[in-house]
């Protein structure tokens, strides 16, 4: 078995809890410092005790005890560049099929037979619950089938 | 209203500069890739523009699908933040997430419910474990037939030290009751509409407690990027990434087998040898997706790579064991009749990517065809064979480089 893993218990910890100013910027309130609570005392023995059972590939005790700091984080994320190319039922897909995902996904998929479409089609309607008009579902696997799938 | 239209909510400044891989007319320009899907299509932008992410394989914009461009794998075991991997499911992703406010509850057949912040977690023993992610549907894209889906190549997989703490030890907080048979996760992420399966991934009891699986709040010695799980995933060493719940706020002690849509319903293998069917092919017993299985690949050579007749070519790559560690890296250059070790770099754990090399002689005209292959420590080779099932999950045959010579 694995050799016997000294247990950091104590250890200071230091966590930095920001507010999120606005997207694009991450703004860090000063650091505060906590001792472990002592509602953890048992637990860290406890866990201490189960420390030597661990198999020989489990993750091993950090050796060092320093502070981790986390700071809360605020983004946006970036929009699709691509569109469905033109074509009959063009307008159904852009009405009805981006929702869930943006229209690259479905570009960048390999050339499927129309039943394949169909398939994924109900899919998407049946499991997936997307907000898709039925009487649009004939334009949309005719499109997807008809579509060339431009690189 | 719909971000298809190629001008979104960042407006006209931000959203072009942003997205000039993305608006890019296909071509051999350095901002597209080509990954060599048969059938196609196989161009792919790169793009930086999502945070704290450099250049990445697009896959799809939203919910974004980002994989690692191969070459990033030549450059070390590890797999930088910036390049790692980045898949979900569902659209609705905070974009934020404030840890003044930032709860994850650990509750269900439990003793005591609880309602942590990170403080709490980081008061836990601090473990650290090298682990490889991989997409249960990695290299997808290579199925033949071919497959719907993420059209992955082979970079929907990374590598990281992790550092967090036991999720045993967070479940000993709320006290597990006798007769708990599962815990599921859920994360910050849900459902663009109301009704739709909301992601969550459970793991059984004994899994769950069993000392290696982890809730990591630090990759690679930094605070996970928001894509990655900001402020905490959980690690499945082991076992594909579909376990790995990014953004874990929710944790929930099951007394009855999960049955929610993504445990019952999705991420399904065929319960065959390499989970290999025939297309088409029906009947046969299914079972949720499990442990990882042996993969190597060629990190410093491709298609493109022009070696001199006679000369000695060095070659380099990765390996890793899926559910336990690489015993061993062979490379050969008569098809797989006869093999030749390679040398294994530094052992950074079992669930670790670990490196390989070595030489072989080139031919003095022609093609020089090298194939690797990885053993693990449980005795399983990679097969020559590709397997296939409806999914596009768990490929992993021996790879293929054909050298150009002269």
């Amino acid at each position: 078995m694995g050799s016997i893993l000294k247990v950091v218990a104590g250890a200071a910890v230091v966590v930095v809890v920001a507010v999120v100013a606005s997207i694009g910027h991450r703004v860090a309130a000063p650091p505060a410092t906590y001792p472990t609570p002592p509602y953890m005392q048992s637990l860290l023995a406890k866990i201490a005790a189960d420390e030597a059972k661990a198999g020989p590939n489990a993750p091993k005790a950090v050796a060092d005890s320093a502070g981790i700091l986390l700071r809360s984080v605020g983004f946006a994320f970036p929009t699709e560049g691509r569109a469905f190319p033109p074509g009959p039922g063009q307008d159904v897909m852009a009405s009805n099929c981006m929702s869930c995902h943006t229209p690259g996904m479905i570009l960048n998929q390999p050339a499927l037979t129309r039943a394949e479409w169909a398939g994924e089609v109900s899919k998407m309607v049946k499991v997936y619950h997307a907000p898709v008009d039925e009487a649009d579902i004939p334009a949309i696997v005719t499109y997807l089938a008809s579509i060339k799938v431009a690189p | 209203m719909h971000d298809g239209m190629a001008l979104g909510r960042r407006g006209l400044i931000g959203g072009a500069a942003a997205l000039g891989g993305i608006l890019a007319a296909a071509g051999a320009r350095a901002d597209t890739v080509t990954l060599g899907l048969n059938g196609g299509p196989e161009q792919r932008s790169l793009t930086s523009a999502f945070p704290q992410k450099g250049s990445m394989i697009l896959q799809r914009t939203r919910p974004p699908l980002l994989e690692t461009p191969f070459e990033v794998f030549d450059q070390g075991v590890f797999t930088p933040n910036d390049r790692f991997f980045v898949r979900w499911h569902w659209a609705v992703i905070p974009e934020q997430v404030d840890l003044a406010t930032f709860r994850c509850t650990v509750r269900g057949h439990v003793n005591q419910p609880q309602s942590l912040t990170m403080t709490d977690i980081l008061a836990l023993p601090r473990v650290e474990l090298a682990a490889v992610n991989q997409c249960s549907g990695n290299s997808r894209g290579l199925f033949a037939p071919r497959i719907a889906g993420g059209q992955w190549q082979n970079g929907a997989m990374g590598n990281a030290k992790w550092v967090g703490v036991r999720l045993r030890d967070v479940l000993d907080r709320a006290g597990v009751k006798p007769g708990a048979v599962a815990v599921r996760f859920n994360g910050l992420d849900e459902p663009v509409v109301a009704g739709a399966p909301d992601f969550m991934k459970s793991l059984a009891i004994d899994h769950a407690r069993d000392r290696e699986v982890m809730l990591a709040y630090q990759m690679n010695g930094e605070q996970l990027p928001l894509l990655n799980g900001f402020p905490m995933r959980l690690i499945v060493p082991g076992w594909y990434s579909t376990y790995w719940v990014k953004m874990v706020s929710d944790i929930e002690v099951l007394d009855a087998p999960d049955d929610s849509f993504w445990m019952k319903s999705a991420y399904l293998i065929p319960a065959t040898p390499h989970a290999d069917v025939k297309p088409g092919q029906t009947g046969f017993p299914t079972e949720p997706i499990n442990r990882m299985v042996p993969r190597s690949f060629f990190t410093n050579v491709t298609a493109a790579t022009k070696v001199k007749p006679g000369a000695t070519v060095p070659l380099r790559g990765i390996a890793m064991g899926g559910d336990c560690g690489v015993a061993a890296v062979d490379v050969s250059i008569d098809g797989g009749a006869t093999w030749q070790p390679a040398v294994l770099g530094r052992d950074e754990g079992a669930y670790s990517f670990r490196q390989w090399t070595a030489q072989l002689t080139a031919p003095t005209s022609g093609t020089l065809v090298a194939l690797v292959r990885c053993t693990n420590t449980k005795q399983v080779a990679q097969p020559m064979e590709a397997n296939w099932n409806g999914g596009g999950f768990m490929r992993n045959m021996v790879e293929r480089v054909a050298l150009q010579v002269g």
